[in-house]
């Protein structure tokens, strides 16, 4: 090589030197901007709901509103209660394999148990985990004045919640 | 046709310099210029040390750099490290062990004989880790049965990953030999397992895995010893 090229070379490289050295303040940068943490918010749904939708007992393809439903779930008292509602969406207990509500249209009172086993699946590192339902049963327990003719289960596993899985007739 | 003139004009100095070298014969002064000395430096990441102490973890991080040829350096990285992740729904320790290679190139022209660098390199880092999830608690929105907390002792061996990393550091000798070190570097994950019924968060090495991108980021403070053969 020759002498004036290797000289134009080395000013050229020195330059390169330069560039790289603001190349570092720009890699600080990236670093603050990635510092922050979205991934600390979960944003995914979480253990889904049981869905029933209402339907009349004679014509069972018609949804049937109710002006007036209570439920209480129990052992505990907390009532939840909808008004004018064709469905209404439950909270399962995940920590058993059962739970039972009595649900009251107007004062008739009917007492429900749902039966199910549950499995643990992973959402994500902030929303940890869900439990979903599979083999759901239902049993109404009989009295003089059941307000719940019949109840049809459209899905036995309950994996997401924005259909329903259970019909009830009244 | 001015818009060249200086550039012009800069390239006839040099034309003009070369022929004054040429008649200095200033190449003979190569015979007198000394070897490229071979410098190794071993390093420890003591902010890594200190922050999981706080945080009542353990970590061990060492280093390796070779100044093999001009403003080159070989660089071996590895580390131990055991992280306790605590959150609202989640609590998992995460144990492994990781390395990282690669090369660094030195920016820095020093004064006279000083040695400081300013480092701009690039990694590749593996890590083969556990976890073990020892508590959790069901995530269910407006729950009438508030879900329990559970503890258990889940273990998800055997995970692995791989990323790249575009790093910059810079080596200032504070004492004799002895260097205080800073380091940035810019992560890119290339492979990780998913864990079945759990997920690859916390990687030893590359620290948080964002589920919305594969990038991560580093900072380290290196103590360092600098040998010259």
């Amino acid at each position: 090589m020759s002498k004036p090229n290797r000289i134009i070379k080395y000013a050229y490289l020195c330059r390169m030197k330069r560039l790289l050295t603001y190349f570092i303040p720009f890699l600080l940068f990236l670093t603050s901007l990635s510092a922050c943490e979205k991934d600390d918010v979960c944003l995914e749904k979480g253990t889904p709901k049981l869905i029933i939708k209402f339907f009349d007992a004679q014509q069972t393809t018609l949804v049937k509103k109710i002006d007036n439903l209570s439920l209480i779930a129990l052992p505990l008292t907390d009532t939840l209660v909808f008004k004018n509602v064709d469905s209404v969406a439950i909270p399962l207990n995940v920590n058993e394999n059962n739970c039972v509500f009595k649900m009251i249209k107007g004062n008739n009172s009917d007492k429900v148990q749902f039966e199910y086993t549950t499995e643990e699946v992973f959402i994500s590192k902030s929303c940890g985990y869900k439990s979903i339902f599979h083999n759901l049963q239902i049993d109404v327990t009989p009295d003089t004045d059941n307000w719940i003719k019949s109840i049809d289960i459209i899905k036995h596993n309950i994996i997401i919640d924005t259909v329903y899985h259970v019909k009830i007739f009244h | 046709m001015l818009k060249y003139f200086i550039s012009i004009a800069l390239i006839l100095v040099f034309i003009n310099l070369s022929a004054q070298q040429d008649s200095l014969h200033l190449d003979q002064a190569d015979s007198l210029t000394r070897h490229q000395p071979v410098k190794i430096r071993f390093g420890w990441d003591a902010g890594k040390f200190i922050w999981t102490k706080i945080q009542n973890g353990q970590s061990f991080d060492g280093y390796i750099s070779v100044n093999f040829y001009k403003n080159y350096a070989l660089v071996f990285e590895a580390g131990t490290e055991n992280h306790l992740t605590e959150q609202s729904l989640l609590t998992y320790q995460t144990n492994g062990k990781y390395f990282k290679t690669g090369i660094d190139y030195n920016l820095y022209d020093n004064w006279l004989d000083m040695q400081n660098e300013i480092n701009i390199g690039f990694r590749y880092g593996y890590s083969s880790f556990d976890y073990l999830l020892t508590r959790y608690r069901i995530n269910q929105p407006d729950a009438i049965y508030t879900p329990v907390e559970k503890t258990t002792h889940k273990e998800f061996n055997n995970q692995s990953a791989g990323w790249l990393e575009l790093s910059s550091n810079i080596q200032v000798e504070i004492w004799k030999h002895l260097y205080l070190g800073y380091a940035v570097s810019v992560k890119y994950l290339l492979s990780y397992q998913k864990p079945e019924n759990f997920d690859t968060s916390y990687i030893p090495g590359f620290f948080k895995r964002n589920s919305f991108s594969n990038f991560g980021f580093g900072m380290q403070y290196f103590i360092s010893y600098q040998f010259i053969f």
